[in-house]
């Protein structure tokens, strides 16, 4: 079964963008794989079906292509640590 | 006897109590007693009471809608423009919504007064509301034991009597579980029913708004408000806007009642005696129980929790720190140290948990063996669900295998917690409406009993929930 070891523990934290203390990766470890082992149950499935991403078939017809305002874009602007003449500034990470 | 939704509205509706005098009696309230409680993470003060006096001037005009002057509470994960948008998360703690949630601007033009908005698991990620990094919950019922969740805070908030109605969010039981275990009225429409514009994302393809109120009326009556399509968000789609509260009293005669056995494995004996019982009211009414093998069903587990931890994953991408919500006191030039450093700062130890499995899951070498083999196992049991929906009209079980736990008893174990939504689950991941009604107490804590119905027939689900409630 799926055993997480230390490595892909610390290519997962990596990949996940998170920073993990030492008794903070053990104990995610630990769960993780007890969980996944758990999960494996799933196998026991058959898996002739599709993959199902939507329970719903999404069929909205497009809208007509007309021009509009945006919707709300001045107080989503507002969110952002600073803005500037329409430019939106994040802290510099090069 | 009237529901105490309709008897409410009857008063509203007299003018014995106008909407200024109800919000400022229910706001009140929650001064009082929300300090024990922490159902609340804002209370909405004088603009809810500017709102209520809008509604009687309204009323005066002779205009106004369905839900006029009730009292609603919203669940913190759905945005209320220019309120705190908190997702019980520090990711979020300080932020603030930009603009409003189509089923929140529906309830606006019904009539309903916005109080507050309510705690829950953090990004819904629980189902006991202890995991919220804003307030504690705990179950009205008996301070020692858990609300349920994650929307721990509209449920409690509903059965201490501090909101007339919840506007609440369902992804894997986030309604039904705490409206069990608080013993008032949940449901969770079909996938697509309700707009999701303004939602804060779980997990997309499961999230669905729904009601919570102290009766199945309230239910339906919530539910007629935001229900039908919005330009906004494409799963509604064809969803129709219809008036859930007619008929809501006239269960069809004959319909077929399944009780899939597996419901009832693993299930407390005091709480499936109740779930029997409640069933059999069913039977009085007119309709045909019939005790069903569902094998699958007990693999929906697996299914939800492993699409879950993938979708969760994938909607937590967009915190960074950066952007907007959490901003993180961090000295580094490295934009990747940055990120890594303000997620592990903000998010708790559940986010983090299911961010690692989602990755770990759909990552290229895991997908074909996790991912895709669940997908296929999630249509699969959509196709089940829709044979045995041949046969039946209505399905019934537990909501709950057990009574509300003692807080803090399940916060260290994830396994066990995923457990408990082992009944909820299903229908998520086959998009089916499903509601909770009281039908008793084991102990002194309530028990719900849970009825779905197949894709699309909600009103056929709350009628069942009004005859058992009946």
């Amino acid at each position: 079964m799926a055993v997480i070891t230390d490595a892909e523990l610390a290519r997962l934290a990596e990949t996940s963008r998170l920073k993990l203390s030492a008794s903070e990766a053990e104990a995610f470890r630990r769960d993780l794989n007890e969980l996944l082992d758990y999960f494996s149950r799933i196998n026991e499935v058959e898996s002739r079906g599709e993959e199902l991403y939507y329970v719903k078939e999404m069929t909205a017809a497009p809208r007509k292509d007309e021009p509009a305002e945006s919707r709300e874009a001045a107080a989503l602007r507002s969110k952002f640590t600073r803005e500037k003449d329409g430019f939106m500034m994040a802290p510099k990470s090069l | 006897m009237l529901s105490i939704t309709l008897g409410k509205l009857k008063l509203l509706e007299s003018g014995s109590l106008t909407a200024e005098e109800n919000a400022a009696r229910l706001l009140e309230k929650i001064l009082r007693e929300d300090m024990s409680l922490g159902a609340f993470i804002e209370t909405f003060g004088s603009d809810a009471l500017e709102e209520a006096r809008a509604v009687d001037a309204a009323r005066r005009n002779g205009a106004v809608g369905r839900m006029a002057g009730l009292g609603v509470s919203i669940k913190n994960s759905v945005a209320v423009a220019g309120r705190r948008l908190t997702c019980g998360s520090r990711m979020l703690e300080d932020y603030r919504a930009p603009f409003e949630a189509t089923a929140v601007s529906r309830l606006r033009a019904a009539g309903g007064v916005l109080l507050g908005s309510t705690n829950i698991d953090e990004f819904c990620s629980g189902s006991d509301c202890s995991r919220s990094a804003i307030c504690k919950t705990v179950n009205p019922v008996d301070h020692s034991r858990v609300p349920g969740g994650s929307s721990g805070g509209a449920a409690a908030a509903t059965a201490a009597g501090l909101c007339d109605v919840a506007l609440a969010e369902d992804t894997g039981g986030s309604i039904r579980c705490p409206a069990s275990f608080c013993g008032v009225a949940g449901f969770k429409p079909t996938y697509g029913a309700v707009s999701r514009y303004g939602v804060v994302d779980m997990a997309m393809s499961f999230d669905q708004l729904g009601p919570i109120a102290p009766d199945v009326f309230g239910c339906a009556l919530m539910l007629s408000a935001i229900a039908g399509e919005d330009a906004k968000d494409v799963t509604t789609a064809g969803a129709p806007a219809v008036d859930f509260t007619r008929g809501l009293d006239s269960l069809p005669k004959g319909i077929r009642v399944a009780l899939p056995k597996q419901f009832f494995v693993g299930c407390d004996a005091g709480v499936e005696k109740l779930v029997r019982k409640a069933v059999a009211k069913l039977e009085a009414h007119g309709a045909v129980v019939e005790e069903v093998d569902f094998p699958i069903v007990s693999y929906a587990l697996p299914i939800y929790y492993l699409l879950v931890f993938s979708e969760f994953a994938s909607a937590m991408q967009k915190f960074d720190g950066l952007k907007y919500g959490f901003k993180a006191n961090v000295d580094s030039n490295d934009l990747i140290d940055a990120v890594s450093e303000a997620r592990r700062q903000a998010f708790g130890t559940e986010a983090k948990r299911r961010i690692l499995l989602g990755t770990f899951i759909t990552t290229k070498e895991h997908r074909e063996a996790w991912y895709s083999k669940t997908l296929k196992a999630r249509s699969l049991l959509k196709a089940e669900f829709a044979r045995l929906f041949k046969e039946f009209d209505v399905v019934a079980g537990p909501t709950m295998p057990m009574v509300a736990w003692q807080c803090g008893e399940k916060s260290q174990d994830p396994l066990q917690m995923y457990l408990a939504d082992v009944l909820t689950v299903p229908a998520n991941c086959a998009g089916l409406p499903a509601g909770s009604v009281p039908c008793g107490s084991v102990g002194g804590l309530p028990v719900g009993v849970q009825l779905m119905a197949a894709w699309g027939s909600d009103a056929l689900a709350l009628k069942a929930m009004a005859a058992v409630e009946s």
